[in-house]
């Protein structure tokens, strides 16, 4: 009997002095790896098309004396330099005429219980010249990003989004472009290069197809709507966001437009 | 009490031994958890850095000046077919150095097929590399 005790004393001991070895040795041990991306979840089955009668255009401009346009700060490659010389940063794009470019349009509210089939076409993201193109990205929820690098040397995808999964993926020169879905709807979502500290891009992403995003001259259109009235959003990375109403019917395209200025975030 | 106080004392001296030694602290290095040396691997391919010895953690946000470099604060730097820079040098913020200034210490990442070399160094907040904190390994990327 006093031994049984004495016996269970020791094992006792034992494992506790492999516990503590565990902890106490602990460096750093493998911690679970990034899955890849998840299968898409089953989503509802989609209950309309994107081929409505209406249709929104409008232009988005500037207000005021934009700033000029600051070189990217690219020293500290001279492969991106030699790639993309005088390269100037995105973060304010102002056209001749006040066009505002890479405004981020989107149907924020309005489309009630619709539910839209996703594209099966990707969305590309490049990497050029040291710099993410295009740099403000619309996406449909559930729809394929394929992520290029069309550069000669090596690049690092970094996604940081708040609703959807992280991601961070390294692209050297010659490597076959990389898909990736993100699930959940996403305003803004930054993506930065951990080799060029100047490289970003926003990627925006809404469950239904009714987007865009301005083209240099600040102009945009939206195809393909409901007859109905609806929020519209209109988001730029600097600059903040604004909100509009807007009635759309089968009879003409219905028109917006818009004004930021530095003081309207 | 003299059994308990003999199994303490044998337990902290096989946890010495286990780590190193009584008086040898661990050794400072950083190393590759997964791929390992002359692995095969898939063309998108997950890699996970280790280290002993040191801390890792984010960079401070910031111009830093020399003296607020925290000394064995360290962050992981990883380069596809390059080899460890020598000890004082400033990693490049350029081709071929993926900087992990947040902290971490995973990415996936992409290779062609064939024949690879990578290398994983530390640097501290200022990106400078350090005596000894650099692994080079080889591994094949599957067709």
């Amino acid at each position: 009997m006093k031994n049984d005790k004495l016996r269970i004393k020791n094992v006792a001991v034992a494992c506790v002095g492999v516990a503590i070895l565990s902890v106490a040795c602990g460096g750093s041990e493998p911690s679970s790896s990034p899955a890849a991306t998840p299968a898409p979840a089953s989503v509802p089955a989609p209950t309309d098309t994107a081929d409505g009668p209406g249709t929104i255009a409008g232009a988005v401009t500037f207000a005021g004396t934009p700033p000029k346009p600051r070189p990217l700060p690219m020293e500290s490659d001279p492969q991106c330099v030699a790639a993309a010389p005088g390269a100037t940063t995105e973060l304010l794009v102002v056209g001749p005429g006040g066009g505002l470019k890479n405004v981020f349009v989107y149907v924020k509210d309005g489309l009630g219980a619709r539910r839209y089939a996703v594209s099966s076409t990707p969305v590309a993201l490049d990497q050029k010249g040291c710099s993410y193109v295009p740099h403000v990205v619309g996406i449909q929820a559930g729809q394929t990003m394929l992520v290029s690098n069309s550069d000669p040397l090596i690049h690092n995808v970094h996604a940081m989004p708040k609703n959807n999964r992280e991601f961070n993926f390294g692209q050297p020169a010659k490597t076959p472009p990389v898909s990736r879905v993100f699930e959940k709807p996403e305003i803004g979502l930054p993506f930065k290069c951990d080799v060029h500290g100047w490289m970003n891009a926003y990627v925006n992403v809404v469950p239904h197809p009714f987007f865009a995003v301005t083209k240099d001259d600040g102009s945009f259109e939206i195809k393909g709507l409901p007859e109905g009235t609806y929020t519209l959003e209109l988001w730029h990375e600097r600059l903040g966001t604004q909100t509009q109403a807007v009635t759309v019917t089968a009879a003409a395209p219905a028109k917006v437009s818009a004004s930021f200025t530095l003081a309207s975030k | 009490m003299k059994i308990v106080s003999a199994v303490m004392l044998g337990l902290s001296t096989v946890i010495a031994a286990a780590c190193g030694g009584a008086n040898t602290p661990p050794a400072n290095r950083v190393f590759f958890v997964t791929p390992t040396n002359g692995a095969t691997i898939k063309p998108m391919s997950t890699i996970e850095f280790g280290s002993s010895g040191v801390t890792v953690a984010a960079v401070p946000p910031g111009e830093l000046k020399p003296e607020q470099v925290r000394p064995g604060m360290i962050h992981y730097h990883i380069a596809v077919d390059s080899d460890c820079l020598p000890a004082g040098t400033v990693i490049p913020k350029a081709d071929p150095w993926v900087h992990f200034g947040d902290g971490k210490k995973v990415i996936e990442m992409s290779l062609t097929p064939g024949p690879h070399r990578l290398t994983v160094q530390a640097g501290d907040d200022m990106h400078r590399t350090i005596a000894g904190l650099c692994e080079t390994i080889n591994v094949t990327v599957a067709q």
